[in-house]
């Protein structure tokens, strides 16, 4: 492939003397290469793997002994497995936004990080999609959760909106997983004919589906990936929303707040985005990486985390400031005996500090590229989000109408066992993604760069989109 | 069909056609404005009732229209959009310290007889057990002293911007894109947290004991889609005419048209969510708000909330999901009027409805007439100022080329 050094290049996007052939290598070498996956690789997989077998323990027991072995009592029957369900459908809600609603407005930034995005997407979905099921007693009834005749006569409560669940997070993760495999199809063909061993031309050959990158295929292969992401934008906005209702439309003090919908999927993209700079970050530093996901990146996804931060602190202002002009008792006691001063005080201005002091930083351009700075933060954010999920549900359902429901909740060992195994699980499914699969989105970026290098106005599209 | 957007047809050297206008918005607006509010701020007896009741509905409408245009001129700041440079002009009119002004005389009427129509200022309401809670926030000084305190940042933010574009378009100086991009960002954090505290008081205190916390963005969404289909109307109505036969566009339509389908959609989405929520919730003190505007199973309330599902949301956004409907500039204005046609009864149902001595379902009709005329001046008013404003710029930025070197390099 000919060198385009001649080209006018922004090099906001991609950095370097780069050309086709080095776009190629600086992403398939991750898995042509194997060798290239030291220590740390071998590190936080060994943690990863050993974690989520913390988690294949912690479901056996649960099977084995029931839910009793969680920390839900009466009145708190919710605990950390919706709280960690809500956090990990949050962290997943950035790949799809990234991929799909990005790519709607034309947003070609989007080409270096939509791949692992989407990854962790799935991931987070999956980890999510355990704890409702478990929390079901019997998983191998979830079915049951899906309407279909039976001689049972039994249907579901639609009325509910943990069916409207059952069906948001199985469509959002059946269109993500399709999405995401759509995408790499590409890519396979890429490895495919670059691999050198046998077993790669098989695997990768056969995920590739015959792709010769013929007209046709592309022009197919457009209007699908076009199609798909204008399905999944509605669910980015619907999933999160659907979650916020579970709460929502009770009375319980603090739940049954209008701004919910909005303010769940703003903290889902903040708590998404800090995620996807969390992995980012690392990712690019390691594997030498920095000339495609370029320091302009990370400025924008701070800049979408600074603003989506800013709308989640107006949606907690808004609950302190309404739960007083309501002039609701049992509000007002949730916000200043609860919240403010009661026992778990400390995790509520810990939150705020969290997600609505921490983050102010990234206002300072300086701090949008210093990697140490953005990652403190970001996991600020998450343990935020966490801390977030914990304020609404324990807090809520512990300061109920009742005197009777002022029992305190505490997690058990099973509990952080098992949020500690689906972290495991995620890490470990990371870990294999970023060695046999390609990180990053090799046929967009190329297409970036022909863009970027080959066409004048286009460069100039480019700049004005950014 | 536009001849300016799809051929090469002659251009229109003549100005745009709203210039027309102004001369008798001037004077209809200026004598029906200040005449109201003095009759307004001295009169009594039931026609005054009527009539201040009535003019409710036609302030926060256009306020609304205000508060949208200045959401945009913030938000086309901050991220340097190019698509908003041919409604940035209208926008800036329609948001200047002249529009903030008009607003704050017009608010006096209801500063000096606020107990006409908030049930919270009268003196029953300080045995009641909830309005009592809310007092300290719920009385005369906060209501003027907030609301005229949040008009005057509005103004100073939506001067500070025009100011500054102003300078850019003498000077071409680029440090003035920083500049409005460093200021609009946190302005429009400000921006939307005081104003959450203005349209507490101003709207969502008509009903004083109910209370939502989405109401604040559902509200402003609703104003800028106002904002954004009347400046599209007047700008693609103008698509022959100079400057903006310039920039005009099948892209730059279509790019218009995304930006209204995207406001449906939120506005859909916000209504829908409070209802669902406060629905479910089935408490007294928050259905309250939808209780006598679904009980008229016939005519009334009941039925301008059904029809604006269908003329807020529904046909809007089949109609804008087809490029074909944004890539023309005649049937972009045609659904730009549609939308704004239907802002004005939806927002008759969020405030008309509201009002405390129309929360019986057979209350709609009798004011019907007062609101109208209520309405008409005040937009009168409006557009008064905002046409008297804008022509104090040049229609499209002189500063930014971008539209026209698209234009000139599209295929």
């Amino acid at each position: 492939m000919a060198k385009v050094q001649d080209r006018k290049l922004n090099d906001l996007l991609i950095t370097g003397d780069q050309t086709y052939t080095s776009i190629d290598s600086s992403v398939d070498r991750l898995i042509l290469n194997q060798k290239l996956h030291g220590k740390g690789w071998n590190i936080l997989f060994l943690i990863g793997i050993s974690l989520t077998g913390l988690l294949g323990v912690s479901i056996f027991w649960l099977l084995y002994q029931g839910i009793g072995i969680w920390g839900n009592n009466v009145p708190s029957a919710w605990g950390f497995d919706i709280i960690n369900f809500v956090w990990w459908i949050g962290i997943g809600h950035a790949g799809t936004l990234i991929s799909a609603i990005l790519l709607l407005m034309r947003q070609q930034w989007r080409n270096s990080i939509n791949r692992f995005a989407e990854a962790m997407t799935i991931f987070a979905v999956m980890c999510a999609g355990l704890y409702p099921i478990l929390h079901t007693g019997r998983p191998w009834n979830a079915y049951w959760l899906f309407p279909y005749p039976n001689i049972l006569a039994m249907w579901p409560q639609f009325r509910s909106p943990l069916m409207w669940d059952v069906a948001a997070v199985s469509t959002y993760f059946s269109v993500s997983a399709v999405f995401w495999f759509v995408g790499l199809i590409p890519d396979f063909a890429t490895l495919r004919d670059k691999s050198t061993n046998k077993y790669g031309k098989v695997i990768f050959g056969t995920l590739a589906m015959g792709w010769r990158g013929s007209n046709q295929h592309w022009h197919r292969y457009e209007q699908m990936y076009l199609l798909l992401a204008g399905l999944s934008t509605p669910l980015v906005l619907s999933v999160h929303s659907i979650v916020s209702f579970d709460f929502a439309i009770s009375i319980v003090p603090g739940w049954n707040v209008t701004v919910f919908p909005p303010y769940f999927v703003a903290g889902a993209v903040f708590a998404g985005f800090a995620m996807v700079m969390t992995w980012g970050l690392p990712l690019r530093k390691f594997y030498n990486l920095k000339h495609l996901i370029t320091d302009r990146h990370i400025d924008w996804m701070c800049k979408i985390t600074l603003a989506t931060g800013l709308i989640v602190f107006y949606g907690y202002l808004l609950e302190i400031f309404y739960s007083w002009y309501s002039g609701n008792f049992y509000e007002f006691k949730l916000l200043m005996k609860t919240r403010f001063t009661g026992i778990y005080a400390p995790m509520y201005w810990l939150l705020i500090f969290c997600n609505g002091i921490a983050p102010q930083i990234f206002w300072v351009p300086k701090y949008r590229r210093h990697e140490p700075t953005i990652i403190v933060v970001c996991f600020l954010i998450s343990v935020g989000m966490w801390l977030e999920r914990f304020v609404i549900i324990p807090m809520s359902l512990t300061n109920n109408y009742l005197p009777s429901s002022d029992k305190p909740y505490y997690p058990s060992f099973w509990d952080v066992a098992m949020f500690t195994g689906t972290i495991g699980l995620f890490i470990t499914l990371m870990m294999l993604f970023i060695r046999f699969l390609p990180v990053i989105n090799i046929f967009e970026v190329k297409d970036l760069f022909y863009k970027m290098g080959g066409k004048k106005e286009i460069v100039e599209e480019v700049g004005a989109n950014s | 069909m536009s001849e300016a957007v799809i051929s090469n047809a002659p251009v229109d050297t003549e100005k745009p056609k709203f210039f027309n206008y102004k001369g008798i918005t001037t004077i209809l607006g200026g004598v029906g404005f200040l005449g109201l509010v003095a009759f307004l701020s001295v009169g009594s007896g039931d026609t005054h009732k009527f009539m201040l009741n009535s003019y409710m509905y036609g302030y926060i409408f256009w306020l609304m229209v205000t508060c949208g245009c200045l959401a945009l001129t913030l938000l086309h700041n901050s991220i340097k959009s190019s698509w908003t440079l041919p409604v940035l002009r209208i926008f800036e009119a329609g948001s200047g310290w002249m529009t903030w002004g008009m607003l704050a005389i017009g608010l006096v009427p209801l500063i000096l007889k606020t107990d006409v129509v908030y049930e919270w200022a009268r003196p029953e309401a300080a045995s009641d057990f909830i309005l009592s809670r809310k007092a300290a926030f719920l009385n005369k000084p906060v209501f003027a002293g907030v609301i005229l305190g949040g008009y005057a940042l509005f103004a100073f933010m939506a001067n500070t911007l025009r100011k500054s574009t102003n300078r850019h378009d003498k000077s071409g100086d680029a440090n003035e894109y920083q500049f409005r991009t460093n200021f609009a960002t946190p302005m429009m954090v400000i921006f939307v947290s005081v104003l959450t505290f203005v349209l507490t008081l101003l709207a969502m205190s008509l009903t004083p004991k109910w209370y939502s916390t989405i109401y604040t963005l559902w509200l402003l969404i609703g104003g800028c889609q106002a904002a954004l289909s009347m400046a599209i109307f007047l700008v693609t109505r103008n698509a022959a005419k100079q400057p903006y036969a310039n920039v005009m566009a099948p892209g730059l339509t279509k790019d218009l048209g995304n930006m209204m389908f995207v406001l449906t959609m939120l506005w859909g989405y916000t209504s829908v969510s409070q209802l669902i929520i406060l629905w479910n919730g089935n408490l007294p003190e928050t259905t309250v708000f939808y209780a006598h505007r679904g009980a008229d199973a016939m005519l009334g309330w009941n039925l301008i909330g059904a029809s604006t599902i269908l003329g807020c949301f529904v046909i809007p956004f089949v109609t804008l999901l087809s490029p074909r409907v944004k890539r023309y500039a005649d049937r972009l204005a045609l659904i730009a009027a549609f939308i704004f046609c239907f802002r004005i009864l939806d927002v008759y149902w969020i405030i008309g409805a509201s009002i405390p001595s129309r929360m019986s379902p057979q209350a709609f009709g009798p004011s019907s007439i007062f609101d109208a005329i209520g309405w008409i001046v005040m937009a009168l008013a409006w557009f008064a100022v905002m046409l008297n404003n804008v022509e104090k710029a040049p229609l499209i930025p002189l500063y930014d080329k971008r539209l026209e070197e698209a234009k000139n390099n599209a295929h």
